[in-house]
């Protein structure tokens, strides 16, 4: 409803503005152009995203100084919080990082912004800035045309700039024909009711604008063209460092409660900084002078002094925070937690899958490798419970033998109701979720996405074969015939064997023993056959087993066998392929159908 | 001299050129080691009394790390 209003209001008053007043239609220009110039550059970043800039996220934040370092320099080289607000994110979403790393990295990305008022203050108002926007509009336009994506990202990049540069321009224009026909200065309001107002001015143009750079680009044009005085510009700024959480929040309505965490972290430290700037004006602004008396920087140079003031307050609000990033991660997690499920069983729904983790190739692929995993945690859950096994007895050192005495429960769950609720909608929006990410993604990785979703097919596949394998494990695992008891027996067996050395797989770093594990996988699943091995041929020709249930034996074998086969496949993508280190052995000692066979016929 | 042939002077003087079939051969060399070293663990077991299962279960595992250890030998010859 105020959306509805809101919009055609602003509208509304910019049409009115425009008509009364050139110079407001320059400035309001300039704006234009500033956030139009954010958005190419952030579009031609995001073209690198594929390689330089998400691998340097996920390799240089694992000490919290590395994560506050990578916050400052990326913010500091794409002048742009918000695209690293969005690339933390998406990341933290997709579960590639900690929330305490992204909260050092967006602690960082606020040091970052400082930077943006440093570039502004010395040097674009110093200079003819218009005159450099030109020619990066007309060589940026060129490379954006080019067909090779890193050079179209070149071209954004100088597109951006060229904006950036051209919408400054305009302000400084618009600010200073202002001047002549309305001062703005003479509306300044002294003391701490000017420090709230212009507070609130600045919180309120930053969530319009959604951008605290454009904010404080206005902010240092008005205050080199005087019309606003130094004291309301710096509230201007701590109002501008409030308002652009709002993007962090925007960011992280998409994303799942990592995100959403990341957001509220981002609010209260702006918050707390802010309030920090509004009681210790004073002292602040004495450090400024003194700074600037150190810096060699003129008394009466306020854009200079305002870069000084916006540095140190961040400063402050960092060196405040970090001694609390622990606490405020228990409580963030406390607080901002996941609805729990109302149902009996629980319906389960995805964890790692949201549309901030599709905003970059790396993290749309971190986050479908980790869903995929969780699919498989699941379906785990399913088929043994199904076969009514304990998983915490499967994954123990316990003797299998002993492990398939003890039952989950007196009655067998239900496995379709359990395929419906944990399964069947994660399975659906992985292939959704990889449909929509594959489209920025490059071959090599669309062929491993491809692979992904073969291992999503095969958990699948897995748990509805256990939902055949059921019903006959119900019958036959009480049966008064003592032969087909034991067969049905050592089905449950070779389930469980597989779902521990898969467990195992999913949980050792030793190249070792998952090769062999792996292998011993493949063989067992041929050597246990009963249908190649022979077993069913004698169990009928002794007559230990009617024709029934023979038939029932042969069918589940297949069952069985395609279980073996599916989960062991899924386990090579998912735990082997998707570490490059164990990729490459695997490649070269992966253990064929043909060399099971000869394995096998050299035993007998 | 041409850029390509500098770029190649500096691969070969850093080892870059083999760089990929240099790490694959690192990587069969410590697992060569590690099933050489599960081989004998698994011997020095089956010298001790064990019951007929574990003997089994035991001879299988051999087997098996027999047939990786054939295998890894075999592709790091391929690599030389």
């Amino acid at each position: 409803m105020s959306k509805n209003i809101f919009f055609p209001l602003t509208l509304i008053l910019l049409a009115y503005g425009f008509y009364k007043s050139a110079d407001f239609q320059a400035i309001s220009a300039g704006i234009a152009i500033f956030l139009f110039g954010m958005l190419s550059l952030e579009q031609g970043f995001k073209s690198f995203s594929g390689g330089i800039l998400d691998r340097v996220l996920k390799f240089s934040t694992d000490k919290l100084y590395k994560s506050l370092l990578f916050g400052v320099v990326s913010t500091s080289i794409m002048q742009s919080s918000s695209l690293v607000s969005i690339l933390t994110i998406s990341f933290l979403g997709a579960g590639l990082i900690t929330l305490a790393q992204g909260i050092g990295v967006i602690f960082g990305a606020n040091l970052g912004t400082t930077t943006g008022a440093w570039l502004v203050a010395g040097y674009g108002l110093k200079v003819n800035i218009g005159a450099y926007a030109m020619p990066m509009l007309v060589f940026g336009t060129l490379f954006v045309f080019q067909k090779n994506s890193s050079l179209k990202g070149v071209g954004y990049i100088l597109t951006g700039l060229g904006f950036l540069f051209l919408g400054i321009h305009y302000m400084k224009e618009g600010f200073e024909a202002f001047k002549s026909t309305i001062d703005l200065s003479a509306y300044a309001v002294g003391g701490f009711k000017g420090l709230f107002l212009f507070t609130l001015i600045g919180i309120v143009a930053t969530v319009v604008m959604q951008s605290s750079h454009a904010t404080l680009v206005l902010i240092i044009t008005a205050l080199s063209a005087g019309q606003i005085s130094y004291e309301n510009a710096l509230a201007l700024a701590i109002g501008a460092n409030v308002g652009t959480t709002i993007t962090a929040i925007l960011g992280a309505m998409s994303s799942n409660i990592e995100g959403k965490r990341l957001a509220a972290a981002h609010l209260i430290f702006n918050l707390v900084t802010g309030l920090i700037a509004i009681v210790f004006i004073g002292q602040i602004v004495a450090l400024v002078d003194w700074s600037a008396t150190q810096l060699s920087i003129a008394h009466d140079n306020y854009t200079l002094k305002l870069a000084i003031f916006h540095t140190i307050f961040n400063t402050i609000g960092i060196l405040v925070m970090i001694p609390f990033i622990n606490t405020l991660v228990h409580f963030l997690e406390k607080t901002l937690q996941m609805k729990p499920s109302d149902d009996e069983i629980g319906h389960d729904n995805v964890a790692y899958l949201n549309e901030a983790a599709l905003e970059f190739p790396q993290s749309a692929m971190g986050a479908i490798i980790r869903e995929t995993k969780h699919l498989y945690e699941n379906a785990f859950e399913i088929i043994a419970h199904g076969l009514n096994l304990k998983r915490g007895k499967i994954v123990s050192s316990l003797e299998l033998e002993e492990v398939i005495k003890f039952t989950h429960s007196k009655k067998y769950i239900d496995i379709e109701d359990f395929y419906e609720k944990r399964i069947k909608d994660i399975y659906s929006d992985i292939i959704t979720f990889s449909t929509k990410a594959q489209a920025n993604m490059s071959p090599k990785s669309i062929e491993n996405l491809y692979r992904l979703k073969l291992a999503s097919r095969d958990i699948v596949e897995a748990v509805k074969n256990t939902k055949h394998l059921q019903k006959n494990i119900v019958k036959f695992s009480a049966h008064p015939n003592q032969y087909i008891k034991k067969e049905y027996a050592l089905i449950k067996l070779s389930i469980a064997e597989l779902l521990r050395n898969i467990n195992i797989i999913a949980t050792t770093d030793e190249e070792d023993v998952i090769i062999l594990l792996l292998s011993k996988i493949r063989v067992n699943t041929q050597k246990y056959d009963i249908i190649s091995n022979g077993k069913l041929d004698e169990l009928i020709r002794n007559k230990h087993i009617t024709n029934q249930m023979a038939t029932s034996l042969m069918n589940d074998s297949v069952y069985v066998y395609n279980i073996r086969n599916k989960l062991c496949n899924m386990a090579e993508i998912l735990f082997i392929e998707a570490n490059s280190d164990l990729k490459h052995l695997q490649e070269e000692l992966h253990i064929t159908q043909e060399e099971v066979e000869s394995l096998l016929e050299q035993k007998e | 001299m041409g850029a390509k042939k500098i770029i190649k002077n500096i691969a070969d003087f850093l080892n870059l050129t083999n760089f990929t079939i240099n790490g694959k051969k690192r990587s069969l060399k410590d697992l060569l080691k590690k099933l050489k070293e599960k081989r004998v663990k698994i011997l020095r077991a089956l010298k001790n009394e064990c019951s007929e299962e574990e003997e089994k279960a035991l001879n299988e595992e051999l087997e098996l790390i027999s047939f990786h250890i054939r295998k890894a030998k075999k592709k790091l010859e391929d690599l030389s």
